[in-house]
């Protein structure tokens, strides 16, 4: 491969990414719940609420939790309801018609998840900051911010594979149905802690429980699991739902499916 | 650029299930040529185009592209489609659109260029979202051309589009074949064939059942329809020259002939009787049915 | 395609721009005001030990923030809004415990002082003089820097007439009938007492060994059923397992000691347990009786400028060992109980020979860990348990508005309770403690002695011979009442006197300073024994040791009798249970209990 055609595969990723972002940037029924909405709970609930309790623990932990929702939400809607919309109207078969590199596409789409996810963390850590008074090591702010973006690769995966399954609205609906009960499910709301032991066993089989436990870890407020549990289980579920991602697609191509007869419109 | 055909499908037979959508099809596209692939909805012409652009897989038979299978990287450089799709995405603006295909490929067209040549000039900073059909349709015919293909697929490019706006594409279209580029457009308008095109490959019900330049498709599917009360039977008219179909509806004969000044002298020798006559044109399905019956029944002409 | 390329620069500018931004917003996150390394220049009254990890009495919690003031614990939790001139100290890596509490301890000479150096903030004193209580009291009601651990106590134990803690030499007013029972509960009251001790032993658990006469058991009912009128806790001193049920079915609240003589089944334990009694079982006393050596490995570990020269004695002294498996039974009967749910307070009946004030306590904890307790319940018997079977107000947890009394200790102690030795700072009532032993004084150099044997036969009167001289030794020098007169009578050393009441280990007698000043102790090394003649009037003696910088300790002993004629006697002189003994300051030949006048002789009194 020449210099000149690595530069151009490269700028492929870049451009794809860039307008992957300018595209739901200027989504208001993406950008919106995604960016806003976990700045807003925050603000309410650890910075409002929590900062009225004696100790700045509430809105410590909260700000990992919230952080790790934050990031949740534009890798699961990215993926999930994003990938299935794209190819309900053409565009993925379009593109795959190019020579554009499948791999352009889904990094970036994460590219766009780790982009919507740094500004809705630094939102949130500047919230909390300035609002709530947190106080962390620095290394903790540092390696908070990189533990909860490094959840774009099981959300994304998580995405990808309810993508890959649902089709068009379907795929919002399924996406808000996992996104939801999976994030008070798994404590990033409140700690699972004042849940039955039931639901505490439930939050152990999801990956917000894990990414979140693992982000908690950094300010040593997790439930004290090992940390390798958490790493093992996320790393055995981001394969597992890309096997599942993959499985669908092939079931269901990329969009090929509008061309069964009498499919043509 | 020195392959015979620019792209072929030999021998394809391609199934949905216990649906088949194309059967034994040979297709071929000359160099530099307009080959527009005519027939009615669920014919198997978007079938055929997605097998050349390499995204629905080769079931049994073969299709090439630049001599190479149809998904290779070096034949998605110099080949553009236009797709049966609701869009590309509204959020972003025409000249976005534009810079990020260009990306896809080596050697692009200058966008400038692009916006001229699908007579888009003076929109390319509105949103997708906010155009028109017939500019959405520009736009997707100026991200076919993105990549100054040799090959360009147009698939129903005007479909649901009104009559206006469809005649204006077609002159993007027509320009756009003055450059010398292979295209291939699917469509079910033989009004539309007849206009771009330097060949039809007729399609129907997954076979070609015809083949050739747009005078002699036009000629063979200007069939009519005779009717009238006779006692002329169905069989004592099939004999006659031009004849494709006969069939007794009711009290009528309906016979369906490529010759009916021919067939009415005939019936008038027969039954001097005969009453409530009426020639009409028949219907693009009817042209395509004749050619079928062509193409269905290889024994001598009746 | 040179113009398509500009979207593609400009993106990863906007990309490379924004990310700096982002790790520049990051940096600029407030961090924490930095906090003092543990140890250094220790913040004392109003401060913070920040980030440690806790136990609070009950559980473990990690990450923890404890604000002192004013001798208060003023809030604690994980990242407290701290005022920003709060001094810290940053506890990562450490674990800050609640002042210990010694369940069981005797008071006398410097034990409080010792405590409190090895991490003991409040004792629970089970016999002392009851003259102490009324300081004791003020001392622990006032938040001010001390060098002495709060004394809480009960102060004069119950027994019979000549019953176990007549011994000991200290005023004991003994009960005959159940009838004085509420007169003597309320004399206790009047003196400062804070709860009854009682008596319960006849030393049948003992194997026979020791032969007390006991309380019978109406007056023991008697005792509790005062006690409880007073509102006072009646706490019964028990070594064997019968005495020790019957106690509990009196209504006894307490009993000071695990039973050795025999296991408890799992429905008497559970009986105890339904009860509400709480046991002190004082393993660290029990276990070194048997040969345990968990003290001494405790001693080991600890840095030696820490121990005082009773600390080193008491632990040293080996004058309770025997051999038996009453040991391990205490343990077992340890196990059960905590299993049955009997709560369980950590005392040591330190500074009995085996055992030293406040650094017992570690090995004390590490006997319960090895009981089968859990981390945390070794930690709350030693803590939060002791606090509220007595109870002991504001003590026992690290909680809000309790006494700032505090320990904090390098390492992970859930994860093992050894490391409660490794002490950084002790805070009493919010004072850093410093940890030097308060009787420290340099001890004069250590002399040499000539190589051969050293013999003093008297020849030539009393001072005559090696070293500076005989004189005079009584238990005086700790506190104690007894006398004794020398005279050189015949060529050999006649010493008579009366052992009285006054020191717990009383004694009277001769001894001979064999520095070339009185308490200069000499290296002995080389030779092995000790051998000198006797005689006198029948009782036993005991020879006791002093080594190096030894005042104020209960130096070890080795017993002998002087009988009508004379006889030698050769004791081996590691018989003496200290770290050396051929380094001797002097040899005392005293009269010990029981309490008395007695007269013996010595002569050619020989180290070879």
């Amino acid at each position: 491969m020449t210099a000149a055609t690595r530069a151009h595969r490269w700028r492929i990723y870049v451009l794809e990414a860039r307008y992957q972002f300018l595209m739901v940037l200027r989504e208001p029924a993406f950008a919106i719940p995604t960016l806003l909405f976990p700045l807003i709970f925050y603000l309410f609930f650890g910075v409002v609420l929590g900062a009225r309790s004696f100790s700045a623990a509430a809105p410590t932990y909260m700000l990992a939790t919230y952080s790790v929702f934050g990031v949740m939400g534009p890798s699961l809607f990215g993926f999930g309801a994003g990938l299935a919309m794209e190819r309900d109207s053409g565009v993925l078969l379009l593109k795959r018609t190019t020579p554009m590199p499948a791999a352009a596409y889904l990094l970036a789409k994460v590219a766009m998840a780790i982009a919507f996810g740094a500004a809705v963390i630094l939102g949130i850590f500047l919230l909390g900051a300035h609002g709530a008074g947190v106080v962390l090591y620095r290394w903790q702010w540092f390696a908070l911010a990189g533990v909860v973006l490094a959840g774009v690769i099981p959300f994304c995966a998580l995405g990808l594979a309810v993508g890959a399954w649902s089709r068009g609205r379907g795929a919002v609906a399924i996406t808000n149905l996992v996104f939801l009960p999976m994030a008070m499910l798994s404590g990033l709301w409140i700690p699972i802690t004042i849940f039955p032991a039931a639901l505490q066993d439930v939050a152990n089989a999801l990956p917000a429980y894990h990414q979140a436990q693992l982000a908690l870890k950094i300010i040593d407020m997790d439930g004290g699991q090992a940390t390798l549990l958490h790493v093992a289980v996320l790393g055995v579920q981001s394969l597992a739902l890309l096997a599942v991602a993959a499985f669908g697609f092939r079931r269901a191509g990329t969009g090929a499916v509008s061309m069964r007869p009498g499919g043509t419109s | 650029m020195s392959e015979p055909d620019i792209a072929r499908l030999s021998g394809v037979t391609h199934r949905y299930g216990s649906v088949v959508a194309l059967e034994e099809v040979d297709l071929e596209v000359r160099r530099g040529e307009v080959l527009a692939v005519l027939g009615p909805n669920g014919a198997g012409k978007t079938t055929a185009i997605h097998l050349l652009l390499g995204s629905l897989p080769v079931q049994t038979g073969k299709a090439t592209v630049f001599g190479q299978r149809p998904d290779a990287p070096g034949v998605r450089a110099r080949r553009g489609a236009m797709l049966q799709i609701s869009g590309v995405p509204d959020t972003l603006t025409v000249s976005e659109h534009i810079d990020l295909f260009r990306a896809y490929y080596p050697t692009p067209l200058a966008a400038a260029d692009l916006l001229a040549m699908a007579g888009i000039e003076g929109i390319e900073g509105r949103r997708f979202g906010k155009l028109s059909g017939g500019q959405k349709q520009r736009v997707m015919f100026a991200l076919a051309l993105c990549g100054d293909p040799h090959l360009v697929f147009l698939d129903e490019p005007t479909a649901g589009l009104d009559v206006e706006v469809r005649r204006g594409l077609w002159e993007e279209i027509r320009r756009h074949r003055e450059s010398g580029r292979t295209t291939v457009l699917t469509t079910h308008y033989l009004e539309e064939a007849d206009a771009l095109a330097d060949r039809i490959v007729v399609l129907h019900r997954g076979r070609v059942i015809a083949e050739g330049a747009p005078s002699t498709i036009k000629s063979r599917t200007a069939a009519r329809r005779v009717r009238c009360v006779t006692r002329v039977t169905v069989d004592a008219v099939a004999s006659v020259p031009g004849v494709v179909r006969s069939e007794t509806r009711g009290q009528h004969l309906e016979v369906l002939t490529s010759r009916p000044e021919a067939l009415v002298r005939e019936l008038f020798d027969r039954d001097p009787d005969l009453h409530d006559l009426t020639v009409v044109g028949a219907g693009l399905e009817e042209a395509f049915l004749a050619l079928t019956r062509e193409s269905d029944e290889p024994e001598p002409v009746r | 395609m040179k113009a398509g390329n500009r979207s593609g620069t400009r993106s990863l500018w906007i990309l490379a721009v924004a990310a700096a931004g982002f790790i520049a917003a990051l940096a600029t996150l407030p961090v924490p005001e930095s906090a003092a390394a543990p140890g250094q220049e220790v913040p004392e009254s109003r401060f913070a030990v920040v980030d440690v990890t806790l136990f609070d009495g009950e559980t473990f919690r990690r990450n923890q923030d404890v604000w002192i003031e004013d001798g208060r614990v003023r809030g604690l939790g994980p990242r407290l809004r701290l005022p920003e001139d709060l001094p810290r100290v940053d506890g990562r890596g450490h674990t800050l415990l609640p002042g210990l509490i010694d369940g069981h301890v005797h008071t006398f000479g410097g034990t409080l002082n010792d405590a409190l150096r090895f991490g003991v903030t409040s004792v629970l004193d089970q016999f002392t003089d009851p003259a102490l209580l009324t300081g004791a009291r003020a001392a622990r009601d006032e938040i001010a820097r001390t060098a002495e651990a709060d004394l809480f106590s009960a102060g004069m134990l119950a027994t019979a007439p000549g019953g176990h803690g007549t011994q000991f030499g200290m005023a004991v007013e003994p009960l005959t009938e159940p009838a004085s029972a509420a007169a003597w509960v309320r004399a206790r009251k009047d003196e400062g007492s804070d709860w009854i001790k009682i008596i319960s032993e006849d030393g049948a658990a003992h194997g026979g060994e020791l032969q007390f006469p006991a309380l019978d058991r109406e007056t023991i009912g008697a005792l509790i059923t005062a006690a409880h009128a007073e509102e006072l806790l009646a706490v019964v001193h028990v070594t064997g397992i019968e005495r020790a049920l019957e106690a509990v079915s009196q209504g006894a609240d307490g009993l000071v000691h695990v039973w050795i003589d025999e296991v408890i089944a799992e429905e008497d334990a559970r009986r105890v347990a339904e009860a509400g009694v709480f046991v002190v079982p004082t393993l660290s006393v029990i276990a070194s009786m048997f040969g345990d050596s968990t003290g001494l490995r405790v001693l080991d570990e600890t840095d030696e400028e820490l121990i005082s020269p009773m600390q080193w004695g008491t632990l040293g002294d080996r004058s309770y060992l025997r051999t038996g498996t009453e040991g391990e039974a205490a343990l077992e009967n340890v196990r059960r109980l905590h299993e049955a749910g009997v709560r369980i307070v950590a005392g040591t009946d330190a500074p009995n020979p085996g055992t030293g004030a406040g650094i017992s306590m570690h090995s004390e904890l590490r006997l319960l860990a090895r009981a089968g307790l859990a981390s945390d319940a070794v930690l709350a018997a030693a803590t939060s348990a002791a606090a509220e079977a007595f109870r002991i107000p504001e003590r026992g947890r690290i909680a809000e508005g309790h006494v700032a009394d505090l320990v904090l200790v390098r390492g992970d102690v859930e994860s093992d309770v050894s490391h409660t030795t490794g002490i950084v700072t002790i805070w009493k009532d919010g004072y850093a403690v410093a940890r030097e032993p308060a009787a420290t004084g340099s001890a004069p150099e250590i002399a040499s002695a000539p190589d051969g044997p050293i013999v003093v036969d008297f020849e030539d009167g009393i001072d005559a011979g090696f070293g500076s001289g005989w004189q005079v030794t009584t238990d005086a020098m700790n506190g104690g009442a007894s006398t004794a007169e020398l005279a050189v009578e015949a060529g050999a050393l006649v010493v008579r006197g009366e052992t009285k009441a006054g020191f717990p280990f009383p004694w009277a007698g001769a001894i001979w300073f064999t520095g070339p000043q009185p308490m200069q102790a000499v290296d002995f090394s080389g030779r092995t024994t000790l051998r000198f003649r006797t005689r006198g009037d029948g009782r036993p003696y005991t020879v006791m040791l002093f080594g190096a910088g030894a005042a104020g300790t209960v130096p070890p002993a080795v017993p002998f009798t002087a009988g009508p004629e004379w006889a030698v006697v050769e004791i081996p002189l590691e018989s003496f249970s200290t770290a050396d003994p051929t380094i001797i300051a002097g040899l005392a030949f005293v009269a010990q209990a029981p309490l008395g006048s007695f007269t013996f002789e010595l002569d050619d009194v020989e180290i070879r």
